[in-house]
């Protein structure tokens, strides 16, 4: 993973406290619930980003509403004639694709397993606080504040230019026979997608760039389950 | 732990929000009298509760936004309240609990019969949106989302079916 989060543990080791079975053939003190108790099923941890996002870099908090350094940012742009077309100087981000939320753990994932032959409760606890802000490809012609409000704006979502996952979050929830529970406390991000460019006084364009974001969308956990 | 004394409350509320789907709060002297309900266009209320870009608990979290069929929702809901999920739990789905909080306090939330549990810790003068997604194995043919919160707290949420959670690429 090339995406280095803004993360600031507060504990240094795990995530999760595992409250009612042990790990691996540990000893089950759990309290035995019916069979038939709705259970999680997920077999894989979520992703942070897409793997082919290799160009995405984290934005710190204070860069949020930072203009950004754009070539020709101050004077008529490239090819500006005298005489010519005269354009008022624009900055352009165009919302052109919407994602899907992505997780990003803060801490590893923690498991429990339950090795007894009844469904048992697992309660997890987040052991750990950390922030997480934007990540971004290069490129974009506008503020990040900016981008996030054409983003809110054309796909009707609130989104935050940081959220924080707070340490001593707690999750219940029931883990099946001889199953594995696996639990990861995070941050949701919005994957989406715009075009930037910018339109000089000359009324010439700059290249068009494909800026690809995430976004804090959510706090929250995230359960699967394996066997 | 959910109040003993909530249940009963609780059951009568759950009546009437399986026709209403309106929220049943602790405040109230009876179940009859919510002290909320997800019909917030009707409450005249000034606009106090947005952060940031939008967030707020004046509106249900947008999960239909997220391509999510929401179920059932509620804002501006304030003490304990009950809201059916209608169909129940479905065997094979990812269940997505969207709240936005307001505090302080906490609000502790319940996923009866299933043993989903858990708590928000809800900041003052500040709308946290959460998100908790759960795959679900086994379905059941009725389920409930049960909150119970502290004083000040004040909450929106919708729950739904996600169709394409996060781990799923």
């Amino acid at each position: 993973m090339n995406v280095h989060l803004d993360v600031k543990r507060a504990a240094a080791t795990t995530t999760a406290a595992l409250l009612v079975l042990g790990l691996g053939g540990g000893v089950a003190s759990a309290d035995d619930i019916p069979a038939d108790t709705s259970v999680v099923v997920n077999t894989e941890p979520p992703r942070a980003t897409e793997p082919a996002d290799t160009d995405v870099v984290d934005v710190p908090a204070s860069q949020v509403n930072a203009e950004p350094d754009i070539p020709g940012n101050g004077d008529s742009g490239p090819g500006n004639h005298p005489g010519g077309q005269i354009c008022d100087r624009t900055a352009v981000y165009t919302p052109t694709a919407k994602g899907k939320d992505y997780h990003v753990g803060i801490g590893a994932p923690n498991a429990n397993h339950n090795g007894t032959s009844h469904t048992a409760r697992s309660s997890f606890t987040a052991e750990a606080s950390g922030t997480v802000g934007i990540s971004i490809s290069a490129g974009l012609s506008i503020t990040i504040e900016a981008m996030i409000g054409k983003i809110e704006q054309k796909y009707n979502v609130d989104l935050s230019a940081s959220l924080t996952a707070k340490l001593g979050n707690n999750f219940q929830v029931d883990t099946p026979a001889h199953k594995t529970t696996h639990a990861t406390y995070g941050v949701y991000r919005l994957r989406s997608q715009g075009t930037s460019y910018v339109i000089y006084s000359n009324c010439q364009t700059s290249a068009k760039k494909t800026i690809t974001s995430y976004t804090p969308h959510y706090v929250g956990w995230y359960m699967w389950e394996t066997n | 732990m959910p109040h003993t004394g909530a249940s009963l409350r609780g059951a009568i509320c759950a009546l009437t929000a399986a026709m209403a789907v309106t929220g049943c709060g602790s405040h109230g002297s009876s179940a009859t009298a919510p002290s909320s309900s997800s019909a917030a266009a009707s409450a005249p209320s000034p606009k106090a509760t947005t952060q940031g870009h939008g967030l707020s608990v004046a509106t249900a979290p947008k999960l239909a936004s997220d391509g999510i069929t929401v179920l059932t929702s509620g804002t501006r809901v304030t003490g304990s309240a009950i809201y059916p999920i209608p169909g129940g739990m479905k065997a094979g789905k990812t269940l997505a609990i969207a709240i936005n909080c307001q505090g302080p306090g906490r609000l502790r939330v319940q996923v009866p019969p299933t043993g989903i549990s858990f708590p928000l810790l809800c900041e003052k003068g500040k709308v946290l949106p959460t998100m908790n997604e759960i795959h679900i194995s086994k379905g059941r043919a009725t389920a409930s989302l049960q909150f119970a919160a502290e004083q000040e707290v004040k909450w929106s949420f919708a729950v739904g079916w996600d169709p394409d959670p996060p781990e799923q690429h």
